[in-house]
């Protein structure tokens, strides 16, 4: 990979990967400093990159660098995006945006890591499997249960507001 | 293929995706049928979708590069590439370039006394003897450059001397003759002591034959031809000391150090001359410090005073542990002593209890 195809990957990529880790972090200058880490080491091995596989690569940095980042900051890490949500939550102006970031609140980290990847920004099972280093049933075993986990939120929060949008718990 | 609740979970995502085959389709419905929580969850699960949701990163012009004209690694390759020239242009340099060895001024004037005494040297080897070969060290080379130039030059200048200057060594044997009589007069009692040659006669030979070459009239080839002649008529042991000062005239040199014996000297120490008048300065400061108050038993009693104030000062310092026992009554002046009894400490007076009185 050239420093061409590196822009271009640059171009393209850098949303989808700031949106990843803007979601798992929920801080925005840590994944500002996420994302220039993940660039700043596919500049360094972009000989060895294919551009095919540049994106897969460049996910699996930033996630690992995002766990790596979790396991420093464990206990003094604090979230900037939370404090808007519960201020809705009180309010009780809700969006679907603001219903789903709280429900990213009740998933641990890898599963919230695996639903971005999924739903966000489409990648298979079993490239999520080699981002995250798990086996493909591992991701979709996790997967449903993520998912499972946020529509059980939303049920016992926003039923009411579901059968609005036409949600029919039966 | 049979479902159950460990291997079920992985199955269900792929049935709301629909990813399976028809067989694990029958397969997942019919555990569906059996599990009607299951079965819910998936109705539920398939009405959510979460989509994305637009986010733009802001800074992408940090993140975008350009690649330098000349990459890293070109810069590695032509920096070895230039080390290698240069090694190259060096041991080319190295190589071509004739052989001067480094030489020191010392080695370079005695090489050139070496090649000077060389070329005089030559018909002595030929000539005369074999000792001057084994001339070695740089030493014994400046000692040969001092002694020999003379002996060779001199017979050369023998050689073509005029028959006039050849009538001249029938001085000779009476010079040698005069120092032979010095000698004897030197040490008469000691000629069969100096039979087996000590290093001291030999020393003082040489100097004596160093005397006689500086003499312009005197030669050395006289000595070895003629004189030996002369030596007969004297005394044998004078005849031995003779012929092994001229058979080593080369190595004598080197038993006579020559290290320049310049007299050291030493910064005396100065000290107050116990003169009259320095007795009579001394007496004058004495009165002048009389005058001013000077008095010499001022110093005795302030050392005195010192010592009793020691003494006070020890008395007060220290505990009464260290007092002295009044002799008198044999008791402990103030406090008590270590080895003593310790004086009773007043006893508490306990409270007596009121008696039980029936």
């Amino acid at each position: 990979m050239n420093s061409k195809e590196y822009n271009q990957i640059v171009v393209e990529q850098s949303d989808a990967l700031y949106r990843f880790l803007l979601k798992n972090t929920r801080n925005i200058a840590t994944a500002e400093d996420l994302v220039q880490t993940a660039f700043e080491k596919l500049w360094k091995n972009r000989h060895q990159v294919i551009k095919g596989k540049a994106k897969s690569y460049l996910f699996t940095i930033a996630h690992n660098a995002m766990i790596d980042f979790f396991r420093k900051n464990k206990r003094e890490y604090a979230t900037d995006v939370l404090p808007e949500l519960s201020l809705n939550a009180k309010s009780g102006n809700f969006e679907l945006k603001d219903w789903i970031e709280l429900g990213f609140e009740h998933l641990n980290e890898q599963q919230r890591a695996l639903i971005t990847l999924r739903d966000y920004e489409g990648y298979s099972y079993k490239e999520i499997g080699e981002i995250t280093n798990l086996s493909e049933s591992q991701v979709k075993v996790y997967i449903f249960r993520a998912r499972k986990a946020l529509k059980d939120f939303f049920l016992a929060n926003f039923k009411h507001e579901l059968n609005n949008y036409g949600f029919s718990s039966k | 293929m049979v479902f159950h609740q460990n291997n079920i979970e992985e199955y269900l995502l792929d049935y709301l995706e629909n990813n399976l085959t028809k067989s694990e389709r029958e397969a997942v419905e019919a555990y569906l049928a059996e599990h009607p929580e299951t079965l819910q969850d998936i109705d539920q699960l398939q009405q959510f979708e979460l989509q994305a949701q637009p986010v733009v990163y802001q800074n992408k012009s940090d993140l975008i590069r350009n690649e330098s004209i000349l990459p890293n690694h070109l810069f590695a390759k032509i920096g070895v590439a230039a080390a290698f020239i240069g090694l190259l242009t060096f041991a080319a340099f190295q190589f071509l370039t004739p052989e001067q060895p480094k030489i020191s001024h010392q080695d370079e004037t005695i090489e050139k006394s070496t090649e000077s005494k060389q070329v005089d040297i030559e018909p002595i080897e030929e000539d005369q003897t074999k000792i001057i070969e084994p001339v070695q060290e740089p030493n014994q080379q400046m000692a040969l450059k001092k002694s020999t130039p003379v002996s060779t030059n001199k017979q050369n200048k023998v050689e073509k001397q005029d028959p006039q200057i050849n009538e001249r060594p029938i001085k000779q044997p009476i010079q040698i003759a005069q120092e032979n009589q010095q000698k004897e007069k030197v040490k008469p009692e000691n000629k069969q002591a100096i039979q087996p040659i000590s290093p001291q006669p030999v020393q003082t030979l040489v100097a004596d034959k160093a005397k006689t070459t500086q003499q312009p009239s005197v030669d050395i080839q006289p000595i070895q031809s003629k004189t030996t002649n002369e030596i007969a008529s004297v005394d044998e042991p004078l005849r031995n000391i003779e012929i092994e000062t001229i058979a080593e005239p080369e190595f004598i040199p080197v038993t006579v150090p020559s290290f320049p014996q310049e007299p050291i000297e030493r910064a005396k120490r100065e000290e107050p001359n116990p003169t009259i008048e320095n007795a009579l300065e001394m007496d004058k400061k004495k009165e002048y410090d009389t005058r001013n108050g000077f008095n010499p038993l001022n110093d005795i009693l302030k050392e005195r005073e010192k010592k009793e104030e020691a003494k006070d000062v020890f008395d007060d310092i220290l505990p009464s542990i260290f007092k002295k026992r009044d002799r008198k009554n044999n008791t402990p002046q103030r406090g008590f002593e270590i080895d003593g009894n310790a004086p009773s400490l007043p006893k508490k007076i306990e409270k007596q209890e009121p008696r039980n009185e029936k």
